[in-house]
């Protein structure tokens, strides 16, 4: 006892100073830091290599032992530092897949014997195919020949890009005989059609307007033209389209019954038995993994429900079924019930805010309380209940797992929404930004040449869930000072 | 006057309206939850149907003998008055054994028209040829299997000799039928034919010879002639059998890649034809079994006795799917067709048929979850496999590895998150300023809106090759996320001690957030180094070289970090609005008594809060239970039983969200993927109603103040 009190004595001013230091607050305070870090650090990668992607890169003429006596002319993708007794490595980007292997090379550091960025190399970005790098020597328009070679690149570039335009207004078959020839890197001279250029520009001699100019022509592309070459270049233009008719869709099935069930739990229930499990169920709602709503969505929407109507009123067209087969119908409802529980919640929280005496008044003045609710509480409440919905979609927005199995697509070209009679396809499938990443990113056969398309689509989908998020956070804040003084008076 | 009451009645009305409305919008909810357990339990609740005899139905002869042994669907060949003889049929071809000689016929339709059985006039058979056999037959060992364009056939001469004979039976093969004849075959012998490896097998005396029946003339196979079976079987030494002397019964297990025989003490044993062992244990038959067999494409099996008893089991699995007697059974043989549709017996005057109701064979409850003994294996298993017959195996369908899986990937997260959640909730509720605070907490709930898809795309393609090839980093940042706040205590303790005019509340987080930046770089930086001095190449190779333990380049890892961002966000939303919900007097009680600030924290801030620590911890598990995206996209989705941080797993979300858009609606796979679904839906029904109890336990004790 004694022996144990005076060791206690002599670790006692140890102990005090190390409780005086704080560490485990350090500590805590560490993981803060940590949970910050964390957000910029992903919002960083995506920035940086999104930008990376719009942004043109420099061409560079490699000459290597690895290539034999000509180079390889393309865009440094990535570097590996070795590993494993290997030499560090770079991915070569050199386009022009027809006529290579591969798109991309890995040329080992070290049997580099040259590099160079040529001031006239010529990046060209087309249609179909992917990208071809090189020297253009030759325009071909309407069997027109324009020989170029006396001209500067920049010359060289201007007749291209006009020539394209002039191309692109011609018929089809007049497109034919027209082509520009260009040298790779390999010394080969290849024909290719002037109709499949996209875009053509001189990365190794452009000025940063240049540059600004074709980073903001290539994200306008981006978000407005199609996917094309099974996805893996263009824009996501179908999968913004599809995504917001299915929040929007998604939005006017579960305002009514998000608003009505919160408006049950604040200002209808009594507290019994019932209001109990109601409450239950909105809190196991919120909780159920959203896959299992697919699943749901997928057995009772699809099949049971959409089977059903096409047995009664699409008999004549079975076995090919019109709704009993994921759709955007289906995939609406689903979202709907995925996010329920996030309206109520928000609502709910809304109606609670809004003071008592308020809803007394009303009451006092001989108004029902149908009119109460009508006149007073829902409109003092209506901050709350649009962020609910804010929060909805953007719940809806980034949520992917459910969307596989009641009807996204991987490449549906009919929009949802068109000109045509009934304007909102609802058994059409559709596109969706969060399953176009999940389909890049883990079904595409060369990851590394779609990384950047799919960074950017990320980027994307997370800006809009982010700015959905933010302007809730400022609403619900803007709700809260409305009612914060009346709460003293209560 | 009128008006008004008019109108007073029709606002009383739509105050009724609204009220049933608003009412019936409660009920809804509840319904909703009802009807998603409900609809679950509906699409999974076959799967427990039992294993039923369904109609007979008795085919009459029309004068022709018919025995449709190895069809999927009966047939009856012929017409009234049509010469009478033995037919033999599978779903391609038939054969007739009338006046010492075989007329074998195409039978001209299509495989899929086979699911009802119904006579085929004699005329749509084409008859290919006609063999003419040289002396009596035993009409009861007539025995044919096709594989494609190749026919067997065998029979026994009452003197005890065995033919077979093999027909090329294609449109463009001529008809060109070879003979093997083996003189003095032993009478307690069984054989059984296949077609798809040209081969015959025989089980006798204790041994399986599996005997080569080539087109052409090869070296190591018996030529089309005359053997004795005495030297023949001096010749071919055989694989022993666990059966010794002679068998009962003898015949195919599922797909053929197993045998199953019957002792005379009616044990069944199951030898593995790939691997030439027995396999699993040994198990005892109901009855006196006289035939044995297995369907095509499912693991289910048959045994018969002289009575008419049938019972039908998995053999990889104890115990029995049915166990019955077939109404209406003379003593003939009895035998399941391939696709297990129902029992077929010949018998004097008519082909009886049973129809099989056994739909899901495969899913007790102990199939589900125990090790199965699967043919060639050597041991049993326990594995996830529903696409077995695409590559050429049977299916497996274990449930183990999937939630398995479930687990490991959320409780690898868990690890990653509680520390980080814990301890941002406790400093953003406690420590910080309220006007701090309004900031930090919003940003850090940001994180919990971050796509997954995204947050699983950046683990599965950016993190996972990066962390093959800085292992020894990753393995050492818990280390650096604890430690380098520990050294700023120190310094700022050190600080104070020499100077007190130091600040007593440094600027923590700016200063955390430096040290950390610098830790990273200097790390990230020495770490390739380091690890190459280390472990003299990568540390997954040297794991591998040192342990034997495998490095998959999507592994638990991976998922603990990206799993962890995606729950860290809603554990530390419940805990902190906990913490901070703690009356302020509470503490200040505390500190007034002399404690320290983390005193009054840990010992009276803390344990008003502990319920929703609790609830916090059910929420994180239950959120990682069933997130998708991440595992889809950073588990590598195979399903192993391996708790190491570095290997692969398998998900219940992720196998629903591969698998069921390509699962037929109403088959095994499509109802054991709801069943997952329904088991991820209990758990995390279950994990978060323990939550909310807790939740609610602390609205009370806050409800005291």
């Amino acid at each position: 006892m004694a022996s144990s009190r005076s060791a206690e004595l002599k670790t006692a001013p140890l102990l005090a100073g190390a409780r005086r230091a704080e560490p485990l607050v350090w500590a805590s305070a560490g993981a803060v830091v940590l949970a910050l870090l964390l957000l910029a650090a992903v919002l960083l990668l995506l920035a940086s290599n999104s930008f990376r992607y719009f942004w043109p890169q420099p061409l560079v003429y490699l000459e290597s032992d690895q290539l034999g006596p000509s180079g390889s002319l393309g865009i440094v993708l990535g570097r590996d530092t070795g590993r494993r007794a290997q030499n560090a490595q770079l991915l070569l980007l050199r386009g022009a897949e027809e006529f290579f292997q591969s798109p991309i090379i890995w040329l080992d550091e070290d049997r580099i014997r040259s590099r160079q960025q040529p001031k006239d190399a010529f990046a060209v970005e087309r249609a179909d195919r992917g990208m071809v790098f090189g020297f253009i020597e030759a325009l071909t328009v309407i069997g027109e020949q324009r020989v170029l070679s006396n001209g500067s690149p920049s010359q060289v570039l201007n007749a291209v890009q006009n020539a394209r335009e002039e191309v692109s207004r011609l018929s089809i078959e007049t497109r034919e005989a027209s082509f520009y020839s260009i040298r790779l890197a390999n010394g080969q001279l290849v024909d290719l059609p002037l109709a499949d250029v996209v875009s053509v520009h001189l990365p190794n001699s452009m000025n940063r307007v240049e540059k600004l100019n074709h980073f903001a022509a290539g994200v306008w592309r981006f978000l407005s033209e199609a996917p094309r070459q099974t996805n893996v270049q263009g824009g996501v233009l179908p999968a913004i389209v599809g995504t917001v008719t299915l929040v929007l869709l998604m939005a006017i099935i579960v305002a009514p019954l998000g608003v009505l069930a919160a408006v049950y739990l604040s200002e209808y229930a009594q507290s019994g038995i019932l209001t109990r499990l109601v409450r239950i169920a909105v809190n196991n709602l919120a909780g159920v993994p959203s896959i299992v709503y697919g699943v749901f969505g997928l057995g009772f929407f699809v099949y049971a429900v959409g089977g059903s109507i096409d047995s009664v009123f699409f008999a004549d067209k079975l076995p090919a079924p019109t709704l009993g087969t994921p759709g955007l119908l289906w995939a609406a409802l689903t979202m709907a019930i995925l996010t329920l529980p996030v309206v109520i919640v928000a609502t709910e929280e809304g109606l609670a805010r809004v003071p008592k005496n308020l809803r007394e008044g009303s009451l006092a003045l001989g108004a029902t309380r149908a009119e109460t609710l009508w006149r007073v509480v829902l409109p003092s409440a209506a901050p709350a209940v649009l962020t609910g919905l804010i929060l909805a979609i953007a719940r809806a927005t980034g949520e992917v797992a459910p969307l596989i199995l009641v009807g996204v697509a991987k490449y549906a070209p009919g929009l949802p929404v068109s000109g045509e009679f009934p304007f909102v396809h609802f058994d059409r499938q559709f596109m969706h930004l969060g399953f176009y990443i999940y389909d890049l990113g883990f079904q595409s056969p060369q990851i590394d040449t779609v990384e950047g398309l799919v960074y950017a689509t990320a980027l994307l989908l997370v800006g809009i869930v982010l700015l959905l998020n933010v302007a809730a956070v400022v609403l619900r804040g803007r709700l809260r000072e409305a009612f914060a003084g009346e709460e003293i008076f209560r | 006057m009128n008006d008004r009451s008019a109108t007073a009645k029709r606002r009383l009305l739509l105050d009724r309206v609204i009220s049933l409305l608003v009412n019936a919008a409660g009920a809804t909810i509840i319904l909703l939850i009802v009807l998603i357990l409900a609809y679950l339990l509906y699409t999974t609740l076959p799967l427990t149907r039992g294993t039923a005899i369904g109609a007979s139905q008795s085919f009459s002869h029309l004068g022709s003998t018919v025995f449709a042994r190895y069809d999927a669907a009966p047939w009856t060949l012929g017409e009234p008055g049509a010469e009478a003889g033995l037919l033999v049929s599978s779903s391609q071809v038939a054969v007739r054994l009338h006046e010492n000689q075989l007329s074998v016929f195409s039978l001209q339709v299509e495989r899929e028209s086979l699911t009802t059985p119904e006579p085929v006039p004699l005329q749509r058979a084409v008859l290919l040829g006609r063999i003419k056999l040289d002396g009596e037959v035993l009409e009861d060992t007539l025995q044919l299997d096709d594989w494609e364009e190749t026919l067997l056939i065998s029979y026994q001469h009452p003197q005890g000799e065995l033919v077979v004979l093999k027909v090329q039976v294609g449109e463009s093969a001529a008809f060109l039928p070879q003979r093997w004849r083996f003189a003095d075959y032993p009478q307690d012998s069984f054989h059984l034919l296949d077609a798809s490896r040209a081969e015959l097998l025989v089980v006798g005396g204790g041994l399986l010879r599996r005997i080569e029946l080539p087109s052409q003339d090869s070296s190591s196979a018996i030529s089309p002639h005359e053997h004795s079976w005495q030297e023949l079987s001096q010749r071919h030494t055989g694989a022993v059998l666990p059966v010794q002397g002679s068998a009962q019964a003898v015949g195919w297990g599922p797909r053929r890649d197993t045998l199953l025989l019957v002792d005379k003490e009616q044990f069944l044993h199951r030898f593995d034809l790939v691997r030439s062992a027995s396999i699993g244990p040994t198990s005892p038959m109901p009855f006196p079994v006289t035939s044995i067999g297995s369907e095509r494409q499912r693991r289910v099996s048959f045994v018969a006795g002289a009575a008419g008893e049938v019972a039908l089991f998995v053999p990889s699995s104890s115990g029995f799917l049915l166990q019955s007697i077939l109404p209406g059974a003379s003593g003939g043989e009895i035998v399941l067709s391939d696709d297990g549709g129902r029992f077929m017996q010949s018998q004097p005057d008519a082909l009886m048929t049973w129809n099989v109701l056994n739909d899901y064979p495969e899913t007790s409850a102990r199939s589900l979850w125990a090790p199965q003994w699967y043919e060639a294996a050597p041991r049993g298993q326990l594995e996830w496999q529903p696409d077995g017959l695409a590559i050429g195996a049977l299916s497996k369908y274990s449930l183990t590895p999937l939630l398995f899986g479930t687990f490991k990937a959320a409780l690898y997260g868990m690890l990653f998150a509680v520390p980080l959640a814990i301890g941002a909730a406790i400093y953003t509720g406690y420590f910080l300023s309220t006007r701090l605070r309004n900031r930090v907490k919003p940003t850090i709930e940001l994180l919990e809106a971050f796509p997954t898809v995204v947050l699983g795309f950046i683990a599965g393609l950016w993190l996972a090759p990066l962390l093959a090839d800085y292992l020894l980093f990753v393995l050492l940042l818990p280390l650096v996320a604890f430690s380098v706040p520990l050294l700023l205590a120190a310094a700022h303790f050190t600080c104070r001690s020499i100077s007190p005019r130091f600040s007593d509340r440094p600027p923590r987080l700016v200063l955390l957030l430096i040290a950390y930046l610098l830790a990273g770089v200097v790390l990230f930086d020495a770490s390739r180094p380091l690890e190459a001095w280390l472990f003299t190449d990568s540390m997954s190779d040297w794991l591998w070289s040192e342990f034997g333990v495998h490095y998959d380049q999507r592994n638990a890892i991976l998922i603990g970090f990206a799993m962890g961002i995606a729950i860290t966000p809603s554990m530390f939303s419940i805990l902190e609005d906990a913490i901070y919900a703690v009356p302020r007097s509470l503490s200040d009680g505390s500190l007034a008594l002399g404690a320290t600030r983390w005193q009054s924290l840990a010992k009276v801030v803390l344990p008003a809060a502990s319920p929703a620590l609790l609830s916090a911890l059910l929420i994180g598990v239950a959120r990682g239970l069933g997130e998708t995206m991440i595992v889809l996209l950073a588990t590598g989705n195979s399903p192993l039983l391996d708790p190491s941080p570095f290997s692969s797993m398998r998900t219940i979300s992720a196998t629903v969200a591969i698998e069921l858009p390509e699962a037929s609606a109403g088959g095994i796979n499509f109802r054991l993927l709801f069943l997952s679904a329904l088991v991820l839906f209990a758990l995390t029904f279950l994990f978060n109603t323990i939550a909310e109890i807790y939740r609610q336990r602390l609205r009370y004790t806050y409800g005291q103040f």
